[in-house]
């Protein structure tokens, strides 16, 4: 069966990403495999550290080992959903030093001999975002950075025909109609 | 004008320090007050009480920083998050990102350019009246030559000029 992986963020302070990812995993469950990804629960380190920046273009770039493990779960997936409050315009750090970390040269892309960058996400049908937000009006501001970020930039490195889906503050029965289609 | 950088960088020696350096020294006729957010901080939201008075003191922020995945690196996100989160940025009247970026000006367009985004539209909304941001890129970082590179340098001091007038 195919991958999904649920990366969550859960920031909130009533829990509302635990919601949204069991309800994201409950509707992707029937057709494929879930795994899950807690930034928090987990203890991920936050932020790229000298030596891994030092590496990043060696073809060896990963250093923590819970990070390798999450990097080969990057690579299988057919489905990518994360999940995050949106505080300002951005993913929280945490999540972000997490794509920072895991999306590196060798695993989601490849540095061609030009030092040209070619997509690596070769297994990648899927890339959504389940974010909250308390005022919108501010991610109208700022560009709605995290969208851009995880389905404009990020998804340059997955097959050009992979779909896309972005929930923004979603009930329940949002999030089964939506990935129950996926 | 009181000017806090920000800098962002995990290598001390990167690119990014002789920006910092040339930043640094270009404000000769401004109050300079650098911090570094890869130096004994606690990451990723390393935003210090002795932050917050520094921020209240500065007019002008400048943050400079590689653009990784289209916007600030983890650490510098949070910091901005955690000074707006205190109200921290209300008096402030300029913003500017001096950031590097591995990929094209083609690629950040098509993707749409969120760092500028946020330097450009929306930080200055939740800065003073009348405030505004300067985005200064270095495109193509891996591709272009020491000569592009030095270019770059030496193009600081005039924008910052404009910048911060």
């Amino acid at each position: 069966m195919d991958l999904a992986l649920v990366v969550v963020a859960p920031l909130s302070a009533d829990g509302r990403e635990l919601e949204h990812a069991q309800a994201v995993r409950q509707s992707l469950r029937d057709k494929r495999i879930v795994e899950t990804v807690d930034l928090v629960s987990e203890k991920v380190e936050p932020a790229m550290s000298r030596t891994e920046r030092l590496r990043y273009e060696s073809g060896d770039a990963i250093v923590d080992p819970l990070i390798a493990v999450h990097a080969d779960l990057v690579a299988r997936a057919e489905v990518i959903v994360f999940v995050f409050p949106t505080r300002w315009w951005c993913p929280p750090p945490e999540m972000k030093a997490w794509i920072e970390r895991t999306f590196v040269p060798g695993v989601a892309f490849v540095l061609d001999a030009n030092k040209r960058v070619r997509p690596n996400l070769r297994n990648l049908q899927a890339v959504a975002g389940v974010t909250t937000h308390t005022h919108p009006e501010v991610i109208a501001d700022g560009g709605d950075g995290a969208r851009r970020m995880l389905l404009r930039t990020l998804r340059l490195n997955a097959p050009r025909r992979v779909r896309t889906q972005w929930l923004l503050d979603p009930d329940q029965a949002e999030i089964a109609d939506k990935f129950g289609r996926l | 004008m009181n000017v806090l950088v920000a800098f962002c960088h995990p290598v001390p020696d990167s690119f990014g320090a002789c920006l910092r350096d040339a930043t640094v020294a270009s404000l000769g006729a401004h109050e300079t007050e650098v911090i570094d957010l890869y130096e004994g901080r606690d990451l990723p939201r390393g935003f210090t009480d002795e932050d917050a008075a520094t921020l209240a003191w500065a007019n002008a922020v400048i943050l400079i920083y590689p653009t990784w995945w289209a916007s600030l690196p983890a650490p510098l996100m949070g910091w901005v998050e955690a000074g707006l989160d205190r109200d921290g940025w209300s008096h402030l009247r300029r913003v500017v990102a001096i950031t590097t970026h591995g990929s094209s000006r083609l690629v950040n367009v098509l993707t749409g350019g969120v760092g500028r985004r946020i330097v450009r539209r929306g930080l200055p909304r939740l800065m003073a009246t009348g405030a505004y941001g300067r985005f200064i890129p270095l495109f193509g970082m891996d591709t272009i030559d020491d000569t592009t590179r030095h270019e770059f340098l030496e193009s600081l001091p005039p924008a910052l000029t404009r910048a911060l007038r």
